[in-house]
């Protein structure tokens, strides 16, 4: 199949009402909860992913990714106007866009934040387009082994380098995996740890793990810190928008390079878009003329951290959609909301189900065009927005919460777990363990123990088959080396605490 | 001495729950053999790596000198908020969408320091009728309104 018929495919997909209406519900979403602090992509791919329970899978992932990249581009509105990152990976349009706003140059900040985002993101749509099926076609001839590896490497990679302790990053991948193994046993039929209880026959629902670990606990933890906020509005007119050329000619060079490194770190696991930004920043501030500009108001550091965390949102999918391995928790749930939908992630996707591939990427056109629109004449609505307060809103996302669970199975049993993840959360959140990694390991585990045992099998029961096959060794002297070097820095006696960094 | 007691507390459990998964894993499923492997085999290996990680988190706190900062847990609006979402499981099947509804936005509207009742009513109001047109009308979900009389 050539790239064109593909992309035609695609168009025919993603342009049908339908799928164009929960496109721009997902983007919008996105941008609103992007601009709202307090909830960030996590929370809002858990809130909607019950609705997705009740589409086709296509419009499922179209709707969920817009809300992804949505954020994206609503993160840094927050960021701007009030120093406040709307989502960690806007914290670093803060550093530069604050100030600007100060200034009385938010509008210009905006504006070219959009811009940046927008062209961060096109670039690695394509570069999407071009590698995944190359990758995906690759990956046909991996083995259970090779499989099970690369599971443990993205494990390994993303809970290692995402926050704090890497051991305590590990423990809760392997406690998520261990609730994932809930339910009845694919291979012999035996229900397992269910204590007795019939609702856990089936295994712990996805959704209501996940909205209970991130959004009852992150309503419960922003409580507290929500607080009244004023902005100026003179910035945020249509005429204090316009770029200067100087700002123009500044811009450009920063966000091809923040689109590079963006699209860079979005494939590979643990890292995503908020290292991304961090990263972006830190290489034009290193290679800038005059780095005391910086943390000033330097468009520099505005647009390129933009472009990157935009790039790496898309670039992100590439490994969950091509050999079906996600590489941060938001990945995780959606790869979650496809095999809910009876869809199995992997390499054959592309070829099987070639609509919901292409027409995703195609969304994703739409999406960012429709974002662009979005932001630029409408946004004195979402400065409004910003000014709504936490406790009109959290109530009302907590029935969300509560009401979507329900729905899935009308179960009041689902709606009761979501408490009980929601007390796990705080608890964990005491003793600073992850969440994150916790949902990957849930995600991954029944694959994982799928591949290890039928890789077992092959072999009949011979270990050396992880280390005979070349792609499976290679991959597991890597995740060794990443596991080596982060249990080792948190040996380190008075470890700083790293600024928590949530890979979403 | 044990400089940071919480990550000596966060191994403990971790080694606790590890060692607990594994020997439940082998006492009531089968482990079957390496090449066949049972129902209880990777949940017993998964055990014994979480203990191990559990260990791992333990060994460093007694070389750290202090304890790190934490985020405290707010007590207070947890439970209220916990119990929001409890309060819905319990309502919904009883007494349908906008009771529960009404019980939740309520319950957790304690935690909030400026409690106001007014509010509480109209944004009870305002909620329900949202989530009645998105998941009733909208999605055409079976789910009751009100059911009256209980």
């Amino acid at each position: 199949m050539d790239l064109l018929a593909n992309v035609i495919l695609g168009l025919e997909t993603a342009a049908t009402p339908v799928n164009l209406f929960y496109c721009f519900v997902g983007v919008f979403v996105g941008m609103f909860v992007g601009v709202l602090p307090g909830i960030g992509p996590l929370t809002a791919i858990s809130m909607l992913l019950p609705l997705t329970y009740h589409f086709d899978p296509t419009t499922a992932l179209i709707m969920l990714g817009g809300i992804w990249y949505g954020t994206a581009y609503g993160g840094s509105t927050a960021a701007i106007l009030l120093n406040i990152p709307g989502t960690t990976s806007s914290a670093v349009a803060c550093l530069d866009g604050y100030p600007m706003a100060q200034q009385g140059r938010g509008g210009v900040a905006l504006l070219m934040t959009t811009v940046a985002s927008f062209i961060g993101a096109s670039i690695a749509i394509i570069i999407l387009m071009a590698f995944a099926p190359t990758i995906a076609s690759y990956a046909l001839q991996f083995g259970s082994a090779d499989y099970f590896s690369l599971m443990v490497l993205g494990l390994v990679a993303a809970s290692a380098m995402s926050e704090g302790s890497a051991a305590k990053g590990l423990a809760m991948v392997v406690i998520g995996i261990i609730l994932g193994t809930i339910g009845v046993d694919i291979y012999s039929g035996t229900s397992r740890f269910h204590f007795g209880l019939l609702e856990l026959a089936n295994g712990v629902s996805m959704a209501a793990l996940a909205m209970g670990l991130f959004g009852v606990a992150e309503v419960i933890f922003s409580l507290r810190s929500a607080k009244r906020k004023t902005i100026d509005r003179s910035t945020v007119t249509f005429r204090a928008m316009k770029p200067t050329s100087d700002d123009l000619r500044r811009s450009w060079f920063p966000i091809l390079r923040g689109t590079g490194l963006g699209s860079f770190f979005g494939t590979l696991p643990g890292t995503g878009p908020s290292i991304a930004s961090f990263m972006a920043y830190a290489f034009e501030k290193r290679i800038a003329k005059e780095p005391k500009r910086f943390g000033k108001g330097a468009i520099e550091g505005v647009v390129a951290p933009e472009a990157a965390n935009n790039a790496a949102d898309q670039t992100a999918f590439i490994p969950t959609l091509a050999l079906g391995i996600p590489g941060s928790a938001t990945m995780a749930l959606m790869l979650g909301a496809l095999t809910i939908n009876g869809i199995a992630p992997g390499p054959t996707l592309m070829t099987n189900h070639p609509q919901l591939f292409w027409g995703l990427i195609m969304s994703f056109w739409i999406g960012n065009l429709i974002l662009l629109v979005l932001n630029i004449p409408m946004i004195g609505l979402w400065v409004r927005l910003l000014l709504v307060p936490y406790n009109l809103l959290y109530p009302a996302i907590l029935v969300f919460i509560c009401i979507g669970t329900y729905s899935i199975n009308n179960s009041s049993f689902d709606v009761m777990v979501v408490a009980g993840f929601g007390l796990l959360g705080c608890i964990m959140r005491a003793l600073s363990f992850p969440a994150a990694p916790l949902l990957l390991g849930f995600v991954l585990g029944p694959l994982m123990e799928e591949h290890f045992r039928r890789a077992m099998l092959l072999s009949r029961g011979d270990f050396m088959t992880f280390l005979d096959r070349p792609i499976s060794v290679t991959v597991l002297i890597i995740s060794a080396v990443i596991l080596v070097w982060g249990v080792s820095s948190s040996f380190r006696a008075n470890k700083k605490e790293e600024p928590a960094v949530q890979s979403g | 001495m044990i400089a940071d007691k919480r990550d000596f507390i966060s191994g403990l459990l971790l080694i606790g729950l590890g060692v607990g998964v594994a020997l439940y894993a082998w006492m009531n499923y089968s482990l079957g053999s390496l090449q066949r492997m049972g129902p209880g085999m990777f949940p017993f290996g998964s055990g014994l790596v979480l203990a191990f990680f559990g260990v791992l988190v333990i060994i460093p706190a007694f070389l750290r000198a202090s304890s790190e900062e934490a985020s405290s847990v707010p007590v207070g609006s947890m439970i209220w908020i916990l119990l929001s979402v409890v309060a819905f499981a319990v309502t919904i099947p009883v007494a349908g969408l906008a009771p529960a509804v009404a019980a939740t936005v309520l319950i957790s509207s304690i935690a909030d320091r400026d409690f106001n009742i007014l509010r509480v009513v109209i944004l009870s109001v305002c909620v329900a009728t949202l989530t009645y047109l998105i998941f009733v009308v909208g999605l055409n979900l079976p789910i009751l309104l009100y059911r009256w009389p209980l």
